[in-house]
């Protein structure tokens, strides 16, 4: 009897240890078993890429336009008998060059519900991202500069070639602007099928410079192929940034002195909180005031070129 | 032609019932279904309606961009780069490339030229020249410098044999060949 039982014991183990006889499992669980929520990623944005490249004028004081007049040069005579010439400031093409500063920021209302509820320190988010779009701000006023110059290489359909590149170091040389000179380009003007990178195939012509043999310096190509990156090109520090805007594929980068923009700070970035009572909430605003402006025309040249093939 | 007089042959009485009962079960089933889903419809609806009524605010964190000042976008009117937009910009340096490109004979609008008068425009000598003189710039700049060696002998030979140049190197496309009895003389 007793094996009977124990034999009997063992089959219905066996049948009860099916699937769907009852067993408890994560599913039937649940409603029980606890979502861990991680600190949250927050949506990268394009830096400060050109402010640190033109010139900077602190403005802390009194008045919210800010002039720099450019006084002309003068001509040397060869003559015994000198007339005077006039330190002028007002025949210089651009002059003076004005830059009105203006408030920029975001604001951002904080339920205290939502802070309370969150995983993360929400203010800590709010104050990262509120950062993040007023130097993406910046960032984006003075690379909208780059249209607003006078010279330009290339068009709204064109693929851009080593000779634009020589041909805009000519314009700067020939109008004296002082070295170094920098290229901001949108990363498609560098890294796309139509972009710089091209130039260093594998290519023995004129338009592609790989190896001393093909009489070009072969290094830059072996920095691309090395690092993906190379800081310096014909002549041009060369600095990539996302926030240029692109149009139907084409993009305006800029080839340029320091002195061809100016950037006028006022006030730097600050954030204030404030509880309203009623809203039950902070209100969190970061703001900073500045201002912008091409300061001298001819120190840089617009490179309007596809950024994609 | 038995099989054929078999399929033609008349439906009995109960075959016909069968058949008005199918049909009558189907009307009612497809009948159902509609219901069903307009059960289902306005369920969802219903669900939305209260979460519009509800305004769960406690979900919604508000933010603003402040600025103090509305950027503006300009365009080129005339010349090369006619439609290229300008900006946006700081109306303060809005003004200043107004006057910074009309010294250069291009005017900046706010209004942004239509299709039909950038045809238009694109139509004067103006424009014919400022693009004819762009084209040969561009087309100068991508082509090569080296030259090809190929050519180069290849002209030379033209000149040694008195056979022309494109005789020479006439090397027929896929859709040029034709079989040696097709070709011409043959």
């Amino acid at each position: 009897m007793k094996k009977f039982l124990s034999f009997l014991f063992f089959i219905l183990s066996f049948g009860l240890n099916d699937r769907g006889a009852g067993e408890t499992t994560s599913t039937t669980m649940t409603e029980a078993i606890p979502t861990a929520v991680s600190a949250a990623l927050l949506e990268i944005e394009e830096g400060d890429v050109i402010r640190p490249l033109v010139a900077q004028y602190p403005f802390p004081g009194p008045g919210l336009v800010h002039s720099t007049p450019i006084v002309s040069k003068l001509t040397s005579e060869a003559d015994d008998s000198l007339a005077n010439q006039a330190l002028d400031s007002g025949t210089y093409t651009g002059s003076p060059s004005n830059a009105t500063v203006g408030v920029h920021g975001s604001t951002v209302f904080l339920k205290e519900i939502a802070v309370l509820g969150t995983v993360d320190d929400l203010m800590a988010v709010a104050g990262q991202l509120i950062g993040q779009s007023v130097v993406t701000k910046r960032d984006s006023d003075l690379a909208a500069l780059f249209t607003s110059i006078t010279a330009i290489e290339g068009d709204a359909n064109e693929d851009i070639v080593p000779a634009d590149l020589f041909s805009a170091y000519n314009k700067l040389r020939i109008q004296l602007a002082p070295l170094p000179y920098y290229l901001v380009m949108h990363p498609g003007h560098i890294w796309s099928g139509v972009g710089l990178v091209n130039m260093f195939a594998n290519v023995a012509d004129a338009n592609h410079y790989t190896y001393a043999a093909a009489g070009g310096p072969g290094s830059v190509g072996e920095d691309f192929m090395r690092n993906g990156w190379a800081g310096r090109v014909f002549g041009f520090d060369l600095f990539t940034d996302a926030n240029i805007a692109v149009t139907s594929r084409a993009g305006s980068g800029c080839a340029f002195s320091r002195n061809a923009f100016k950037y006028v700070p006022k006030r730097e970035f600050r954030i204030d909180v404030l509880f309203s009572g009623p809203e039950v909430g902070w209100q969190v605003t970061g703001t900073e005031m500045w201002g912008e402006a091409v300061l001298k025309n001819n120190f840089g040249v617009e490179m309007q070129f596809n950024t994609s093939a | 032609m038995e099989k054929d007089q078999e399929k033609e042959k008349p439906l009995g009485k109960s075959e016909k019932q069968e058949l008005e009962a199918l049909r009558a079960e189907n009307v009612k089933l497809r009948a159902q279904q509609e219901a069903e889903a307009k059960r289902a419809g306005s369920h969802y609806e219903e669900l939305e309606r209260i979460k519009n009524k509800a305004n769960a605010a406690q979900l919604k964190i508000e933010y603003k961009d402040s600025d103090d000042h509305k950027n503006i976008t300009l365009y080129h009117k005339n010349g090369l780069y006619i439609g290229k937009p300008v900006g946006p910009l700081h109306p303060s340096n809005a003004e200043q490339a107004f006057h910074a490109f009309r010294r250069l004979g291009i005017l900046l609008s706010l209004t942004r030229p239509t299709a039909l008068e950038i045809s238009e425009y694109k139509k004067s000598a103006e424009y014919k020249l400022a693009r004819s003189q762009f084209d040969a710039m561009r087309a100068d700049r991508k082509k090569s410098r080296k030259g090809s060696e190929i050519e180069r002998l290849t002209r030379l030979i033209a000149q040694a044999s008195g056979v022309p140049e494109n005789q020479l190197n006439n090397i027929k496309g896929p859709n040029e060949v034709v079989a040696t009895n097709q070709a011409v003389g043959v």
